[in-house]
């Protein structure tokens, strides 16, 4: 009953992960084909997922030149399956995108280091597409501290300077991977709503990389949204993850900041990794992720693999008792309504 | 006041003293591929044996590379005159030979950007001195003009460990407060502040608190005081007020602490606007430096002002010079 529910629901909403990976070709998914990947669009029932512009990994590490360079890429893919993919600019597009059985595609960077101390690059970015943007990664960068860095600067004035320049351009601020002083920082100097699109509850999962109450609260007093996202050792520190600790982590911040604040952003791709073990990990290890917190192998949790399972979150949410309006929000309807506030 | 003639020719106590001592100043954007020739009069008629000479600072590698590639070809062309200082003894036999030593100074890490191991490339490139920021953020620490105070990040932590296993000078001048103290801390090695003053004499974010100076002292680090106006005194500063802060210094910490980095420009309104200047800390250029310590060739002044105040010859000496000498020796062999 769950499952028939669950695809009626899937039909009519907007379903929106806020940060995942669709596979054409790129690490960790070089060996799945551009018809299996699409085939595991259609099984999640996506609307749109915001895709990490900048192929990163142990050969090429990110740089304003890497993601140049994917950006290209990725305009190629758009060009190439029209008929499947578009970009959306705005909240418009994935609307349209619904409507017309395409998924689409929102545009991020997780690390505004690439911009170096420039900030027109920020405009450049923008014409290229690009809307949602990470103030830092792990690591600290000029414009704050990241969550796994040994200290907790907040925004340097360079860093003021980037949130003003992303709320002119409406480009909507990402502060998942940030440290708390920079999250903070970045909530009270935005004049715009901002999104934690990756992220899991520090009071059930005590590590940095996810969002403390207070940070949480923050966001979400603001107007923003936070993503919970489906990887294994951010959402519990048991050998194995299960889609119950998932849900158990959009409990607990629906209950801390209210159903209208919450959504998905998977960390994952709607399709599985298709490299080793041996690979997956030379990938991950220049990123920052400290041993305490880099994802286990296999890196996905139980039942919710991939995007490709998102009916399953779906029919989990309906049996914690979810009504079908607040699934709706949580799937995609409170993403939506931020990207409308912030992209236009 | 004797002129800079008497200083050459007269055997007054001070000018013997100056003559025979290693002049050093830490901290020199004047001396640079561009200007060496047109300041090297100056910094012969003022005694200097060395020029702490600022490479870059606030730019990136390839940027650094290539002002640095531009020195290579200056080094050539003046070797009669100048040459690149890579151990103590390479100061000490530049004075011997009456040449000008010349240290790679870095006043800032940002030509590191984000990878540590271009520590290793600029050391064997020559530079000796890294100064760990400029003003501002960069992603090694905080500096002294930044909103926030967040001490070293995780690769700055890693340059200091870098620079201490190669022997590189470890320089907090611009530092903030938290980057400063943690600096002290983490560095195996004594530090240098190339050219700051004491906060407690002249109230400036670039200037040092006790607390600082007291740490960089009880870990054998050398202060080099600096000319730049609005780091000396409010007001127009003289040689006086220049020194006081070196008697300060000497009172606070001891003589063989304190040298001197004086950091003589002449920065136009555009390079202000480059280096993004905190207008709260850095008065609009011109910068007018007082009369009798306006440049390189008044260094004199300083010695002579020593003397009056009644240093022994050995202490002068140490200001001068040989403190950095020894921490030199001491860190980079």
């Amino acid at each position: 009953m769950e499952t028939s529910l669950a695809s009626e629901i899937h039909a009519s909403a907007f379903v929106i992960d806020a940060n995942g990976e669709l596979a054409l070709g790129q690490v960790p998914f070089t060996g799945i084909s551009a018809l299996q990947s699409f085939e595991d669009v259609r099984r999640s029932g996506l609307t749109a997922l915001s895709y990490t512009i900048g192929s990163w990994g142990p050969t090429v590490p990110l740089s304003y030149e890497s993601v140049l360079a994917d950006l290209a890429r990725w305009h190629g893919h758009l060009n190439r399956y029209r008929d499947r993919i578009r970009l959306a600019t705005r909240a418009q597009d994935i609307q349209d995108a619904k409507r017309e059985g395409r998924l689409a595609l929102i545009f991020n960077i997780q690390d505004a280091s690439i911009i170096g101390s420039d900030l027109s690059i920020l405009d450049l970015l923008y014409g290229l597409g690009v809307r949602q943007i990470q103030l830092t990664y792990n690591s600290r960068n000029l414009i704050g501290d990241g969550c796994t860095e040994r200290t907790e600067a907040g925004l340097s004035d360079f860093g003021v300077a980037v949130v003003r320049r992303l709320n002119e351009l409406q480009v909507l601020i990402d502060l998942s991977h940030c440290g708390r002083r920079t999250t903070l920082d970045a909530v009270e100097i935005s004049s715009c709503p901002v999104a934690c699109t990756h992220t899991a509850a520090r009071r059930l999962r005590d590590i940095p990389r996810n969002k403390t109450d207070e940070e949480v609260r923050a966001v979400a007093a603001g107007g923003g949204v936070i993503g919970v996202l489906a990887v294994p050792s951010f959402v519990t520190d048991k050998p194995r993850a299960t889609i119950e600790d998932v849900l158990g982590h959009i409990d607990y911040l629906v209950d801390l900041i209210g159903v209208d604040h919450v959504g998905i952003g998977t960390d994952r791709g709607v399709s599985r990794e298709s490299i080793t073990r041996e690979e997956y990990w030379e990938w991950l290890a220049p990123l920052g992720f400290k041993p305490e917190v880099a994802p286990p192998w296999p890196p996905g949790v139980e039942g919710f693999e991939s995007a490709a399972e998102l009916l399953r979150l779906t029919e989990g949410l309906i049996r914690r008792g979810y009504s079908v309006e607040d699934t709706t929000k949580i799937l995609g309807g409170n993403f939506l309504r931020l990207y409308r506030q912030t992209l236009g | 006041m004797l002129t800079r003639e008497q200083v050459q020719t007269e055997h007054t106590r001070f000018g013997d003293l100056h003559r025979r001592a290693v002049v050093i100043d830490a901290a020199c954007p004047l001396i640079n591929p561009r200007e060496t020739k047109k300041y090297l009069p100056d910094v012969h008629r003022g005694g200097l044996t060395c020029t702490f000479a600022t490479v870059a600072s606030i730019e990136g590698a390839r940027e650094a590379l290539s002002i640095l590639s531009a020195w290579y070809a200056k080094l050539r062309e003046m070797r009669q005159e100048i040459t690149l200082a890579l151990t103590a003894d390479d100061i000490t036999a530049a004075k011997e030979s009456g040449r000008v030593a010349i240290v790679f100074h870095f006043q800032g890490g940002n030509p590191l950007e984000y990878d540590p191991r271009l520590v290793e490339v600029f050391y064997r490139l020559g530079v000796r001195v890294l100064q760990i920021t400029y003003n501002e953020r960069n992603p090694l620490g905080d500096g002294c003009t930044e909103r926030t105070d967040g001490g070293l990040s995780k690769l700055g932590l890693d340059v200091i460990a870098e620079m201490n296993r190669l022997g590189m000078l470890v320089d907090l001048a611009h530092a903030g407060y938290r980057t400063s103290m943690e600096a002290i801390e983490a560095s195996r090695a004594p530090v240098i502040f190339s050219h700051c003053n004491a906060r407690t004499l002249c109230d400036s974010p670039r200037n040092l608190p006790d607390e600082i100076l007291r740490a960089v002292g009880a870990r054998g680090g050398v202060v080099g005081v600096c000319a730049f106006p609005a780091f000396v005194s409010t007001g127009a500063p003289t040689v006086r007020d220049l020194v006081q802060h070196v008697d300060y210094l000497c009172r606070l910490i001891g003589p063989d602490h304190v040298g001197l980095g004086l950091d003589f420009s002449t920065e136009t309104e555009e390079d202000y606007e480059y280096f993004k200047y905190d207008p709260k800390v850095y008065p609009k250029p011109p910068w007018t430096y007082p009369e009798d310590i306006a440049g390189f060739s008044d260094v004199p002044n300083i010695t002579r002002r020593l003397v009056e105040l009644g240093y022994s010859d050995e202490d002068v000496m140490n200001i001068l010079g040989a403190n950095f000498v020894r921490i030199f020796r001491q860190v980079c062999g």
